[in-house]
């Protein structure tokens, strides 16, 4: 086991911002730690998280497709050695890492594979992964994104610059760099990785129904109620501040 | 229809109290349906013997009003279904609730939780005293544990005079008294005691000395501590031996709260019965019952708690 452990290190890197550096500590302090490699994308480093990264760009939602992209040349740059597997992840993301290692354990890390929650969209045959609950990358998928973004090609529908939807537009991107993305569902064909939150996910249909129109676009059918989400989840969303103690807590904590 | 009920009720009442003045042996007998269940049992007249492997029971009564009876519902399809009786104490039956037990003569607001639980407790005594060895009291916004609930309570002797809960000091009652919001269990001989002895003396005004503060308002959980602590049932330390606690009577994020200014964490500080810790510490990893878990958060802790699963689960 220690030597899956070896060929299979996760490397987590979270993408986080001044206002909430203090989300960031709390993961530090919880799931976070369980990550082989843990590393915190930015926009300035300050006395709250004085290991953040700082990366060059503007740190708004319009601009987190810019910031995305400076996150994955920065791992490519820095730390493509450091693991086989990179998970993003949000700060308010609370993930079940030995699940993770567990369905990781089932894929080729050196082909390039994208996983993650799955949304269907017209532009992207296969399918993008959320940004929400966070998705895998392998170090080839990383290598193919950064070194196509220096040899652009014209007829691409891959957009580059620092605005649109993120999660989106790496899905586009990495559909044309050929990297797979793949079913992280389990043998019951349940979710493992949770874009909303768990309340939605558990009861949103009984909710208001604005909000079920979301689902709509998921590339494979959602199931509702207690059956939504996987006994073996990786990542749930919206966990927000002490919650992710809380969470802690209930999953390692009680007996 | 209902005056006629009470009526009845308060002659039953009257009539034990006649009858079952002595302290009673009824209690630790064991009933047919038990018998029948594990028949290596065996009572002779004088000594009741119990095997180390039986279980007691729990009965779980939830306190609910018409407001919340959606809660009901929701606490019915989680942690309800473990309890081994299961009942809902409210003002009014309705479409959401229709097994719900009505009190009488209560009016559902704050201010007459005390009242309720008078009569909830003497509803107990009349119908189900037999159903358990254990009585489980929660509010609609509470989520409990029942298997860790059956670990603490196995470290207990369930003939006696017994409460268990989450303990605040008070001036009034030396030796504290029990958190009405994350719950509290009661042998049956607490709640024997209570409706025997501690109620009737609430209705006849005549007697001075009230063994229990009279009339359904006040402080629903300081007067039953007080009252209790009357009538000699013990208040027990329910933490682990880590001396953690397990009853939580904050919501769990308040109880997480550390290093961070939290105000309702002051008051708990202060009146808390033993030290408390807070942070991750706070909670016992055996923890039987979380408070302020409302509506749809029950799936949630449901989910978490007994859902999720963990691929080579390390120790902490």
């Amino acid at each position: 086991s220690e030597e899956l452990n070896k060929r299979n290190r996760i490397l987590c890197w979270i993408i986080t911002s001044p206002k909430t550096h203090s989300r960031a500590q709390l993961i530090k302090q919880t799931w976070g730690r369980r990550c082989d490699k843990l590393l915190f994308m930015s926009s300035s480093q300050d006395d709250t998280l004085p290991e953040a990264i700082p990366l060059p760009v503007n740190d708004t939602y319009a601009n987190l497709w810019g910031k995305t992209q400076e996150a994955l040349k920065y791992l490519y740059r820095h730390h493509l050695e450091d693991a086989e597997w990179f998970y993003k992840a949000d700060d308010d993301t609370y993930a079940v890492m030995e699940n993770m290692r567990h369905l990781l354990s089932s894929f080729n890390a050196s082909s390039p594979l994208h996983l993650g929650f799955k949304y269907e969209h017209p532009k992207v045959r296969q399918g993008f992964m959320s940004g929400g609950s966070g998705y895998v990358l392998t170090k080839e998928a990383i290598r193919r994104f950064v070194e196509f973004k220096n040899n652009s090609t014209s007829g691409s529908q891959c957009v580059l610059n620092h605005e649109g939807a993120e999660d989106l537009n790496l899905g586009i991107c990495l559909e044309e760099l050929n990297v797979t993305a793949v079913d992280s569902r389990d043998e019951n064909k349940v979710e493992r990785f949770l874009p909303w939150s768990l309340e939605d996910m558990i009861c949103g249909h009984l909710k208001n129904p604005g909000f079920w129109y979301l689902r709509e676009f998921s590339y494979f059918p959602l199931k509702q109620d207690m059956n939504c989400c996987s006994p073996y989840a990786v990542a749930f969303h919206y966990v927000k501040d002490y919650q992710l103690k809380v969470y802690e807590y209930l999953i390692y904590g009680l007996r | 229809m209902n005056s006629i009920k009470r009526y009845i009720q308060y002659s039953k009442l009257g009539l034990l109290a006649v009858h079952l003045l002595a302290p009673s042996f009824e209690y630790t007998s064991i009933n047919i349906n038990e018998l029948s269940q594990q028949p290596t049992v065996f009572q002779t007249a004088d000594q009741p013997v119990t095997l180390e492997t039986k279980r007691d029971r729990i009965l779980c009564w939830v306190t609910t009003s018409p407001k919340t009876h959606s809660r009901a519902q929701l606490i019915k399809d989680t942690w309800g279904s473990r309890c081994d009786k299961l009942i809902f104490m409210s003002s009014i039956q309705d479409d959401t609730l229709p097994d719900a037990i009505i009190l009488p003569t209560v009016n559902d607001t704050y201010e007459n939780l005390w009242g309720k639980t008078q009569e909830a407790l003497k509803y107990l005594y009349l119908h189900h005293l037999d159903d358990a060895e254990w009585f489980y009291k929660a509010d609609d916004d509470t989520y409990a544990v029942l298997e860790n609930m059956h670990y603490l309570l196995s470290g207990f002797d369930a003939s006696t005079a017994l409460y268990l809960g989450f303990k605040y000091k008070n001036p009034g009652v030396r030796q504290g008294f029990m958190s009405g919001g994350s719950g509290y269990v009661l042998t049956k001989e607490a709640i024997r005691r209570f409706v025997e002895i501690g109620l009737p003396k609430l209705n006849s005004p005549q007697i001075s000395h009230n063994v229990c503060v009279s009339g359904p308002k006040g402080l629903e959980d300081l007067n039953l501590g007080s009252c209790l602590a009357k009538l000699n049932v013990t208040a027990g330390d329910s933490r682990d031996k880590s001396d953690m606690e397990r009853f939580l009577p904050m919501s769990l994020e308040n109880m997480m709260c550390g290093n961070l200014n939290c105000p309702e964490n002051d008051f708990l500080q202060q009146w808390a019965f033993y030290p408390l810790k807070m942070g991750i510490e706070c909670c016992s990893p055996y923890a039987v019952s979380f408070h302020y878990v409302r509506d749809h958060e029950l799936k949630i802790y449901e989910y978490l708690i007994y859902g999720l699963r963990m691929y080579e689960r390390r120790n902490n």
